[in-house]
């Protein structure tokens, strides 16, 4: 959730990002987030008006709404390649790091082996870890792709070992009562348990996949949001940079939302509860 | 007749790196098939571990088990032992007819069905008709336990083992669902070992009662109840009732 608000608030003032989480919290709540976001739009449009800020320094909303009207072409040009270095980067980073976790609990000695060097590995900031990525799977989109699943695959693994090892003792003996295969109390019972832990990884990685795509763009790339952002910065095109800005966090936001849609369609019970 | 359960001298130590701790001693019974056994002790007495050896959750250090004349294992994988969890246990993600069907879909498989008991039946059995679809969530505690129920009598198991199933249920529950076991188990004509903390209780539903004394677990001695079935609620108030009950209650105190 922390990294939401992060992208959320480092980018635009609220709008999507807190509107779909409070939403998934409790649906009557769902407008007030855009009342919020409305009003606090407006008082940044007076201020900005009140103090007559040079528009390279804070643009109003209005001229931001503006550009992003005129340089649709531009931002859709730019929105395609990190939306699929993304969405592939979660795709990839996701299963790779559910099958890790699979092949530790199966093998105790596989786990102490590798999981230290994950969480080695985790430790080094994903801005150290880009430009080696860029130098070794060159400037395209692969290397972009590969930082995305880079950024996904901790938060999945750590998720995904304990959703699959923290099954209540109790189901475990009633397996062995009945008999049933290692293969069984995999399917019937580790897989279902760990659905709720896997789904709040997934909505962690659906954000972090977008900041992972952006952060590689920054490296070196001709196209994408994160190199219209640099590009923006450096020309002083605020507005630009404003738009891409609130362009990126939206679709953070819709694969979000499109996460927590599939978990509430997947996940009916009550996590946790052991009846 | 080959008794249900059978155990000759036998003792179960659990070793931990703190000591190792005698959980059961010595002990030697015989359950007839389609008998109602109730195990009764203080805390620590061994009842559970007594359950679970015969379920083949835990192995005898000492002596020897058997279950239909053979061991236990053979009972477990020949699908003959129902177990009932003082917790529900149930699947979370199923309904409850998904959590009665679970036998069916793992483990060895009986190759003859009586097809007496389907899991629709079974949750008819249990009281709990029209509530097929319902996840155990939406369930109260008790009807949790009878879907329990109803998932250990799924496979036709002819041992049915039950590990303080109503210790956690409010008395006016317990009371009702005591009233059905009397019937599920005169319908099923399964043998029963319940273990339970509850004089009353055990007095109420079974044929004998074991008693175990603790440190280390032992049987302290066999009541036999002698009160004719069927049994009303209304037994609990007969003098004979009141006897049993005061002649275990007598002797958990030495326990």
């Amino acid at each position: 959730m922390a990294t939401v608000s992060r992208v959320a608030s480092s980018t635009e003032p609220s709008a999507g990002a807190t509107g779909a989480s409070v939403s998934s919290r409790a649906g009557r709540h769902t407008l007030l987030p855009f009342g919020t976001a409305a009003a606090l739009l407006v008082a940044w449009q007076v201020l900005a008006w009140a103090f007559a800020l040079p528009i390279y320094i804070a643009p109003t909303p209005a001229q931001i709404a503006r550009t992003l009207v005129t340089e649709l072409p531009t931002l859709l040009r730019n929105f395609v390649p990190t939306a699929a270095e993304s969405f592939v980067g979660f795709l990839l980073g996701n299963a790779v790091a559910i099958l890790v976790a699979v092949l530790f609990v199966h093998s105790k000695r596989l786990e102490a082996a590798l999981y230290p060097i994950a969480v080695f590995i985790n430790t080094i900031p994903i801005l150290a870890k880009a430009p080696i990525l860029v130098l070794i799977f060159g400037l395209g989109m692969t290397s972009k792709v590969v930082i995305a699943a880079f950024i996904c695959f901790f938060p999945t693994l750590a998720n995904m070992v304990r959703g699959l090892t923290s099954v209540n003792p109790q189901s475990l003996e009633l397996m062995r009562v009945l008999s049933a295969s290692r293969a069984e109390v995999f399917w019937k019972l580790r897989v279902p348990s760990s659905l709720p832990f896997l789904f709040s990884a997934l909505k962690i990685a659906s954000t972090t996949s977008v900041l992972g795509a952006i952060v590689g763009e920054w490296i070196g790339a001709d196209l994408g949001l994160g190199a219209l952002i640099i590009e923006a910065t450096h020309n002083f095109r605020s507005p630009l940079l404003y738009a891409t800005v609130f362009v990126a966090s939206g679709w953070a936001v819709l694969f979000f939302a499109v996460v927590s849609f599939a978990e509430r369609r997947i996940v009916t019970w009550k996590p946790g509860e052991s009846a | 007749m080959t008794p249900a359960v059978k155990l000759e001298a036998a003792s179960v130590r659990f070793t931990s790196e703190r000591g190792s701790v005698t959980a059961l001693e010595n002990v030697g019974i015989e359950i007839p098939p389609g008998g109602f056994w109730s195990l009764l002790g203080p805390s620590g007495c061994g009842k559970s571990t007594l359950l679970r050896l015969v379920a083949d959750l835990v192995a005898p250090t000492h002596g020897t088990v058997a279950v239909l004349g053979g061991p236990p294992a053979t009972a477990r994988v020949n699908r003959e032992l129902g177990f009932v969890f003082q917790d529900p246990t149930l699947l979370p993600w199923r309904s409850a007819l998904e959590n009665v069907r679970l036998p069916l879909e793992v483990g060895p498989q009986k190759r003859e069905r009586s097809a007496q008991w389907t899991p629709e039946g079974l949750l008819r059995l249990v009281g709990l008709a029209g509530r097929e679809d319902a996840l155990p969530h939406e369930l109260s505690g008790g009807m949790r336990q009878r879907v329990a129920i109803a998932r250990a009598l799924v496979s036709e198991p002819r041992i049915l083992l039950m590990d303080e199933p109503f210790g956690a249920l409010d008395e006016i529950t317990r009371d009702t669902l005591n009233e059905e076991l009397l019937r599920i188990w005169k319908q099923t004509e399964t043998t029963i070992l319940f273990v339970t903390h509850s004089i009353p209780e055990a007095v109420f539903l079974s044929e004998r009662v074991l008693v175990l004394a603790t440190n280390p677990g032992r049987v302290r001695e066999v009541v036999d109840c002698g009160l004719p079935y069927p049994r009303p609620l209304s037994v609990r108030e007969t003098p004979e009732f009141i006897q049993i009950a005061a002649h275990l209650r007598a002797l958990l105190q030495t326990c």
